[in-house]
């Protein structure tokens, strides 16, 4: 019910809009493009999955937005609108004030994302650099959000040093930190892929439930489809630097309209229920991001690709109220039904 | 079937602190026991998993077996011979019929040797000077499914699922009877994963070897195995035949695991057992059941009275630690589709 709810919401102006994102590392074997005419929206106190697997460019994506990017890269094209304002446009001063502020991210590994030699309260004071109030007020809300995120006796424990925690108990202090500045939006980065199964269940319910608190949008980049599923209201399936679809979460997961979100969803061994000795596979490899390419990224591995596949590349087509799909597939669909 | 390697009340201990310490600081016990107790066999040409958090000692049972690590007592016997007293030079002739992947594919493999020589190291280390190394690194290539060019590679030109297959054609390259897959699949694409898997299963249906995987994700057991162990603070809470577990779980920590797998799908019943809190310290393991800390069932006795094992009435083989142990099956809708 409650998703339903939120998505009355997309009709006003998204909190982030990307439109035409195009990103390109220099490297010595000539440019890599990395992001291809990448479109996404994030509504307003929503969550929105990322999901690809390594090297789909979906991290890059979270760090383009976050203004974390290696200095080889290059935004060739493209906007980030961020509350209106165009994030690529923005002095670095200005972008920088809005991290730690407005936007706050959660990193994938815990374990190296916090100062080794800093307490966790000289840390949880520092990130409110922002924010006003004296050393003590924000020590006090420093020590309420660890409370939050199931940290107990934080009242003592605020004085420990990050090696004095365990992976699990750092991924939440993470995501204190990453809540405590009351941001509009958090990017999490693979927050639970560094963590066990039992714990992963755990913080994609902190998670969850602290986004319906703060009213914060959330970002999520994963390669796990459960948590995808579990987490997020929208999802944008990434392969090999583009976004090839997107939809609400149940249209993605029950009516994928591109065939690699289908491919991706089969090769998922827990949704395969019969006791196999093979399990399915996506036949071939991703291909090199090097040079210019030409038609879909994906027919080189595409059951269903035909003879437009290897000349033009798809647009976005649409296909039901909230989904869009980059495959021509869909073109032909229409044909025949129109 | 005779069994092929028998553990039998293995007890592996790590030091915590120096002599002087403990002594200093009044200590009795300095040191944890990582493997408590632990007794199972595999059968020739067998699947066997273990399963288990971090930290839960099934790495270190690896290690103990092929001799990277000493055991304090218990006993490991393989084809008949007891090895764990052997001194290096005597053990070398079991070594030679098991061999080891490694956890971290990339990791594991010399950056500075080629794959030919990567390939070929065994057959130097086991004195088979003789053999054509060029020849032999071809034919395990040829195996893995990776084209022969791929011996003038480094292991940092290999992606992770390459480097797996290498990690794999080593492993073949003696034509072991036993392998033992230090969580296999860990850090792969899901895609990738179903081919390194894949693989594996191919090529025991082919060389008839028998396998030990070593894993947390439930996701990959299910179809690879055909028994499993689930371990917990070093110690093996329930073991018994894959198919039974899955369908009939009899412990609540197995139940729990087996619910942490989020499904791929937004609709899927969320009648999950979330577990509270995280793994306990070795140092200091709870008393009675280890688990009572955590178990949504646990009742006075659980922390008080250490529950020994007891087998299924109806299944001999399907064994587990517990004072309440589960009746029902799991959720119907995965029984009914088997």
């Amino acid at each position: 019910m409650r998703r339903d709810d939120l998505t009355q919401h997309t009709s006003a102006r998204p909190l982030l809009e990307i439109r035409d994102l195009n990103l390109d590392f220099g490297t010595p074997r000539g440019c890599i493009h990395a992001l291809r005419n990448v479109s996404l929206d994030v509504p307003a106190a929503q969550v929105i999955g990322i999901v690809g697997e390594s090297g789909s460019g979906k991290s890059t994506l979270a760090y383009t937005v976050m203004g974390l990017l290696p200095e080889n890269a290059d935004v060739t094209a493209g906007s980030i609108l961020f509350e209106g304002k165009d994030l690529l446009k923005m002095p670095a001063q200005a972008r920088r004030s809005l991290r730690g502020d407005r936007l706050s991210m959660i990193f994938q590994d815990p374990m190296t994302a916090l100062n080794p030699v800093r307490t966790i309260e000289g840390q949880m004071i520092d990130i409110q650099h922002h924010e006003q109030g004296t050393r003590g007020e924000k020590r006090a809300r420093a020590i309420d959000m660890l409370r939050r995120v199931g940290i107990s006796d934080p009242r003592n424990r605020i004085g420990a040093y990050p090696h004095h925690f365990s992976g699990g108990m750092r991924q939440r202090i993470c995501i204190a930190m990453a809540l405590l500045v009351k941001p509009v939006l958090l990017i999490a980065d693979e927050p639970t892929t560094a963590l066990d199964a039992t714990l992963e269940v755990q913080i994609i319910h902190l998670l969850k439930d602290l986004q319906r608190e703060i009213g914060c949008s959330v970002l999520f980049v994963s390669h796990h489809l459960g948590a995808v599923a579990e987490l997020c209201d929208r999802v944008a399936v990434m392969y090999a630097g583009e976004v090839v679809e997107q939809g609400a979460v149940r249209d993605i997961f029950h009516n994928p309209g591109h065939p690699y979100t289908r491919a991706l969803l089969e090769c998922d061994p827990g949704r395969i229920r019969k006791s196999t000795r093979t399990l399915p596979t996506i036949p071939g490899e991703v291909p090199s991001l090097l040079g210019s390419k030409k038609g879909c990224i994906f027919h080189t591995r595409c059951p269903q690709a035909f003879n437009r596949c290897l000349q033009e590349n798809p647009v976005e087509y649409r296909i039901g109220v909230d989904q869009v799909a980059r495959c021509h597939l869909h073109d032909e669909e229409r044909l025949v039904s129109a | 079937m005779s069994a092929l390697l028998r553990v039998e009340d293995l007890r592996v201990r790590f030091r915590t602190m120096g002599p002087l310490k403990a002594l200093a600081t009044g200590t009795k016990a300095p040191f944890i026991d990582a493997v408590c107790g632990v007794s199972f066999e595999i059968r020739k040409g067998e699947t066997l998993a273990l399963v288990g958090e971090s930290g839960s000692g099934k790495s270190t049972i690896a290690r103990t077996i092929i001799g990277l690590q000493r055991a304090v007592s218990g006993s490991i016997s393989f084809d008949g011979q007891e090895i764990e007293e052997l001194s290096g030079a005597e053990r070398k002739p079991y070594l030679r019929r098991m061999a080891m992947m490694f956890q971290d594919p990339i990791g594991s493999l010399s950056p500075r040797l080629t794959v030919r020589s990567l390939l070929t190291e065994p057959f130097r280390i086991h004195g088979l000077k003789d053999r054509d190394a060029g020849a032999e690194a071809e034919r395990l290539l040829r195996m893995v499914g990776l084209p022969a060019d791929f011996a003038r590679r480094y292991p940092h030109q290999l992606s992770g699922g390459q480097a797996r297959r290498i990690g794999i054609a080593r492993a073949l390259a003696l034509n072991p009877d036993l392998i033992i897959a230090d969580e296999p699949t860990a850090g792969l694409d899901v895609s990738v994963q179903g081919e390194v898997l894949n693989l594996l299963a191919r090529l025991q249906d082919e060389l008839g070897m028998a396998i030990l995987i070593i894993t947390h994700n439930l996701n990959v057991v299910r179809h690879m195995t055909d028994r499993m162990a689930i371990m917990y603070l070093g110690r093996f809470i329930e073991v018994g035949s894959t198919e039974r577990i899955f369908e009939h779980p009899r412990h609540p920590y197995t139940e729990a695991l087996l619910a942490a797998n989020p499904e791929p799908d937004p609709d899927a019943v969320l009648n999950r057992i979330e577990l509270k809190g995280e793994v306990p310290s070795l140092m200091r393991r709870p008393s009675g059941c280890e688990f009572h800390t955590r178990c949504c069932y646990a009742q006075d006795i659980c922390s008080r009275v250490f529950p020994e094992p007891s087998a299924s009435p109806d299944d001999a083989e399907h064994s587990f630690r517990c004072h309440f142990p589960l009746e029902r099956e799991r959720a119907a809708d995965i029984v009914e589709d088997r």
